[in-house]
């Protein structure tokens, strides 16, 4: 292991942010709309206006009564009920890509169940500093394949696939900053080589 | 003892002044009351209920005695209101009975903004306990029930103002008098258009939490929450678009044109709002369309005045009257930005570039009549003016509402008549109810045998 402080905290850096990048983005596969009673914030607000005004506790409580504790709202949430890899509607569906004669059309679906799980899984052996270049190195893998998704879709979606794979190209660049920056590393769960199954030849 | 309330100084100071009590109740007298607080209580505050009540609350010297409504929510809505802006607590009622018993006597006005088939007895109810009322339109769901507020106000010598708000608008009231009348700017006026023209919108809602109880509904004539929220469409309780709408626009062409209309001939269309088994979802038509006939104007001559009300588009910039002359158009909105007024082009430019040197008109727009014709027989685009930029009386910042309201409270204090009493609004309450009539009469009849011709 290289000792050089700055070059721990630019890996740091690199950490956090790919493994953030990577959770968050697995998140949103989770990601789902739902009805919800949530507090009734006009309630509330209406009360402190009246006794603000002048208007005795008892008097403005009685004021507001009539108004629902909760109102029903449309809420964000997370759930594996809602889990969809690919997106459901627009250019990019399983369907879309299991059209696709770039695509073996088998692997699509498993692909779609296994992206949320891998970006929020990798993300997190990152964070927490198992494995840390194997993570990274299979992280990479994980983005070139999103990068082949945007190189088939391209001809049909035009500049936006092109400004996708642009997009991805630039967490490459993070990916592999970090890969090199790996012996720097600290404050890790699981070092590198610590088990058999994990050995490699970085310098540690 | 008596106590010696705001409605007896009204009364003592009209008369110690030599002011004597008009036919329509009103106070007159020789000193401006403007200062005296006038004690008023409101009866539903829906939607237009809230509209009154917001242009209320920015007026000065009124005292909210009592807020009444069938839907809690929107009672202490009221309620909370009025605390927040003027401090005032309100008492709260369900039944306006109970307001009457409780306060009649000190109130000197009352707002009433609820479905109209409550209007006629809640109007005569509180007429008959000596309080003035400013009623919404429709005046009633019926016309024995408009009647009967007539009635009302005559035999108790109160005032009755109908919410056609625009007969109070300064704007109208340049047009009307100013624009068709002193300078004649449309010459003879032949014929009018005007549309109210709403895009589609669904029935309204209510959340589960505020549902009024099955008991409370039917006591207040409402079968269920669903037609409580969309009494407007309910043959039994409302009067549907024509009456909404249209009353609001009809009324200004009778009253601009200075005449009763003589004839009326009408279609309405319901097959746009469906129920899931493809009848319709209302009781009244979504669009209508007439045609009303003056046989002598206040110029002396007939006209045709076409007028529409769609609830399926918003087609043809929302809502207008225009009156159409030999010498210039008039198309008046309550929305300024929509007004305008067209030169026909045999009226030299000279003529109305001086009117609006002199400020009558605002300046021309050269561009709109700058469009080619595509056929010899087409007359040549006329060129538009706005208003002037100041007209007296007009404050944009005001609610539209609110001169209305100003109106019927200073007949209330004596100092000016009202500008829509009953007797005036019953006049296009009679011209929709025949224009109903005529829908339900029918037109003409095609038959197939008419497009054919036979061997």
């Amino acid at each position: 292991m290289k000792s050089n402080i700055t070059y721990t905290m630019a890996f740091w850096l690199l950490r956090f942010w790919l493994a953030a990048r990577a959770i968050g983005t697995g998140l949103t596969k989770f990601q789902g709309k739902v009805n919800a009673e949530v507090p009734n914030m006009e309630k509330v607000k209406e009360l402190k206006e009246l006794i603000a005004a002048g208007m005795s506790e008892t008097e403005a409580k009685a004021a507001v009564a009539e108004m629902p504790d909760t109102v029903e709202k449309i809420v964000d949430t997370l759930s594996f009920s809602f889990y969809s890899g690919l997106p459901e509607k627009g250019p990019m569906t399983v369907e879309t890509f299991s059209a696709s004669p770039l695509m073996p059309a088998f692997a699509v679906t498993p692909y779609s169940y296994m992206l949320g799980f891998a970006l929020i899984g990798l993300g997190l052996t990152l964070l927490l500093g198992i494995c840390t270049r194997l993570s990274l190195f299979l992280m990479g893998l994980l983005y070139v394949s999103l990068t082949w998704g945007f190189i088939v879709l391209e001809p049909s979606m035009g500049p936006s696939a092109a400004a996708g794979i642009a997009y991805l190209g630039v967490h490459m660049v993070l990916i592999v900053g970090a890969l090199m920056l790996a012996d720097y590393n600290r404050l890790e769960l699981l070092p590198c080589g610590k088990f058999r199954m994990c050995k490699c030849s970085c310098d540690k | 003892m008596k106590i010696f309330n705001r409605r007896d100084f009204l009364k003592t100071s009209g008369v110690a002044a030599g002011g004597l009590m008009l036919s329509s109740g009103m106070l007159k007298a020789a000193q401006n009351k403007s200062g005296v607080t006038l004690n008023i209580a409101m009866v539903g505050i829906g939607a237009e209920g809230e509209v009154l009540l917001n242009s209320l609350l920015k007026l000065p010297n009124v005292n909210f005695v009592a807020v009444c409504d069938i839907w809690p929510v929107r009672k202490t809505y009221a309620f909370r209101r009025i605390f927040k802006e003027l401090k005032q607590k309100a008492k709260m009622y369900e039944d306006y009975k109970e307001l009457i018993a409780n306060h009649a006597k000190d109130l000197d006005a009352v707002f009433i903004a609820t479905p109209d088939f409550w209007h006629a007895p809640q109007t005569v109810d509180f007429l008959n306990a000596g309080v003035n009322v400013y009623c919404e339109k429709m005046m009633s769901n019926t016309l024995e029930g408009a009647k009967s507020m007539v009635r009302a106000a005559r035999k108790n010598k109160k005032l009755l103002q109908i919410g056609h708000q625009r007969t109070s608008n300064p704007r109208y009231l340049y047009a009307r008098e100013v624009l068709l009348r002193k300078n004649n700017i449309c010459g003879k006026i032949m014929a009018c258009n005007g549309q109210w023209n709403r895009a589609v919108t669904a029935d309204l809602t209510w959340a589960k939490k505020q549902t009024i109880p099955d008991e409370t509904l039917k006591k207040f004539g409402y079968s269920d929450m669903a037609q409580f929220r969309n009494w407007r469409w309910s043959k039994a309780l409302g009067g549907g678009a024509i009456s909404d709408l249209g009353a609001h626009q009809i009324d200004i062409f009778g009253w601009m044109l200075g005449a009763h209309p003589s004839r009326v001939m009408a279609s309405g269309n319901r097959d746009y709002y469906k129920k899931p088994d493809g009848t319709p979802a209302h009781d009244w038509d979504d669009n209508v369309m007439c045609i009303f006939e003056f046989d002598k104007t206040f110029q002396g001559n007939k006209a045709q005045v076409f007028y529409q009300v769609l609830t399926t588009t918003s087609s043809g910039g929302g809502y207008f009257e225009s009156f159409m002359g030999d010498k210039g158009t008039l198309k008046m909105s309550e929305n300024p930005a929509i007004t305008k007024l067209f030169r026909e082009n045999n009226v030299p430019i000279e003529e109305w570039d001086k009117l609006a040197k002199n400020g009558v008109i605002g300046t021309g727009d050269a561009d709109s009549a700058n469009v080619k014709t595509a056929d010899a027989r087409e007359s040549a685009a006329l060129m538009s003016y706005g208003f002037p930029a100041t007209v007296p009386g007009f404050d944009a910042e005001k609610p539209i509402h609110m001169y209305h309201i100003e109106n019927f409270l200073g007949a209330v204090r004596g100092e000016n008549k009202l500008s829509c009493d009953a007797e005036h609004a019953y006049e296009a309450e009679a011209a929709v109810f025949k224009a109903r009539e005529a829908i339900s009469k029918g037109p003409l009849e095609f038959s197939e045998d008419d497009f054919v011709v036979s061997d």
